[in-house]
């Protein structure tokens, strides 16, 4: 099989976690399309240096989340409101709204941590992927959701549910 | 509701968001050694200039060490322009997008430190330089002992005018900053804005990761 060929299957396989990540750092959906491009792009030239030793989700994980948050900073787009043609509609699950909000309380790390969390991660993995500990990524994990219970809970008695 | 719930939502909106966003997609990559090589160019070629020209005007050095001035202060600026490049370039050769996050984010803080600190040094380096590049150039094209006969009503009005493009580059930034994003880049390293900002960036990152040991500590 070409390079090519091997990094499509590959990258096919796994092909939701640049759209994660970039939903994760990014509420505008013009500038999502070219930050998964450019996670797309970023995948392509380090395919050459991946080590088959590595878990590939790891390793895309990786590359997706260095790209996001290095492209968030440069675009400056968490300071852009989001616009109306937004996927994102108002009869989506208030669950869903709800968690946006909690994530564009948080900084860089903490929405990859939140992400990772989502997405069903083990703490290894996650720790794999963020350069922590299992150590640190429990604690963190659990201040982490003992913020997001405290937001859920607040925002509950203010619908009075 | 439940922590539980929202993960749910999250996996289940993710399928429909999927179709949508690959759609169409434009191609772009930003290459951070650009910068920094441009730099390089530039103290190279600027050391190999100044340094030649004195050697070749030794003689005349010695006897009159004024006229060494605008040549030195170029090797001077040529030699810490092609050092800040090099370290910036070492930065960015050990930049890997492959490795853990905590990590490359750290190093491209340090990268961002060094391109503000970079900014500000030919920012500032400018003004000084105004006047001592057209003296430079008057010894390479029109004799090295040239600079001794300058009149100081020239000197005054070229030093006058590197204050007013100073000035005006400083009301530029400001104005333009909003609309171009060279501008804002200028604005906000006059400022020290960005620097303010990398360096919060670095501390954010090395927080997030430092606290492994000191978390591990309390933990094991």
């Amino acid at each position: 099989m070409s390079r090519h060929g091997a990094f499509e299957e590959r990258v096919g396989r796994h092909a939701g976690i640049p759209i994660r990540v970039a939903r994760t750092y990014c509420r505008n959906q013009e500038d999502r399309r070219d930050l998964v491009q450019e996670i797309h792009v970023n995948l392509w030239l380090a395919f050459p240096k991946y080590n088959e030793a590595q878990p590939f989700a790891t390793w895309m994980y990786r590359i997706a989340l260095n790209t996001a948050v290095s492209w968030t900073r440069r675009e400056k787009v968490r300071q852009r409101p989001l616009p109306p043609t937004s996927t994102i509609e108002p009869e989506d699950d208030r669950e869903l709204q709800l968690l946006h909000e909690m994530i564009d309380g948080l900084d860089a790390a903490h929405r990859a941590l939140l992400l990772l969390y989502l997405d069903d991660l083990t703490y290894a993995e996650i720790g794999e992927i963020l350069g922590l500990s299992e150590g640190n990524v429990g604690a963190r994990l659990t201040r982490l959701k003992q913020q997001l219970r405290r937001q859920i809970n607040q925002k509950d008695d203010n619908n009075g549910t | 509701m439940e922590l539980e719930e929202l993960k749910a939502a999250w996996t289940t909106l993710d399928r429909r968001i999927e179709k949508l966003e690959m759609d169409h997609v434009r191609p772009r990559r930003r290459n951070l050694s650009t910068g920094p090589i441009a730099d390089l160019v530039c103290g190279i070629a600027g050391t190999i200039w100044s340094a030649s020209l004195l050697a070749g005007h030794w003689n005349i050095v010695m006897s009159a060490p004024l006229t060494a001035l605008p040549a030195g202060i170029v090797i001077l600026w040529s030699l810490a322009t092609t050092a800040l490049s090099i370290i910036q370039l070492d930065v960015v050769g050990g930049l890997d997008y492959s490795a853990p996050v905590g990590e490359a984010q750290m190093r491209l803080a340090r990268l961002r430190t060094l391109r503000v600190r970079s900014t500000q040094f030919w920012l500032l380096a400018g003004l000084p330089l105004w006047l001592v590049f057209p003296l430079f150039a008057l010894q390479s094209l029109g004799g090295f002992s040239a600079v001794l006969q300058i009149n100081p009503g020239w000197l005054a009005g070229n030093l006058a005018f590197g204050l007013l493009a100073a000035a005006g580059i400083v009301a530029a930034a400001r104005v333009m900053g909003p609309r171009s994003p060279f501008w804002q880049k200028i604005n906000d390293a006059l400022a020290g804005r960005a620097i303010i900002e990398a360096q919060q960036d670095l501390a954010e990152w090395e927080d997030f990761t430092l606290l492994r040991d000191r978390v591990r500590g309390k933990i094991d």
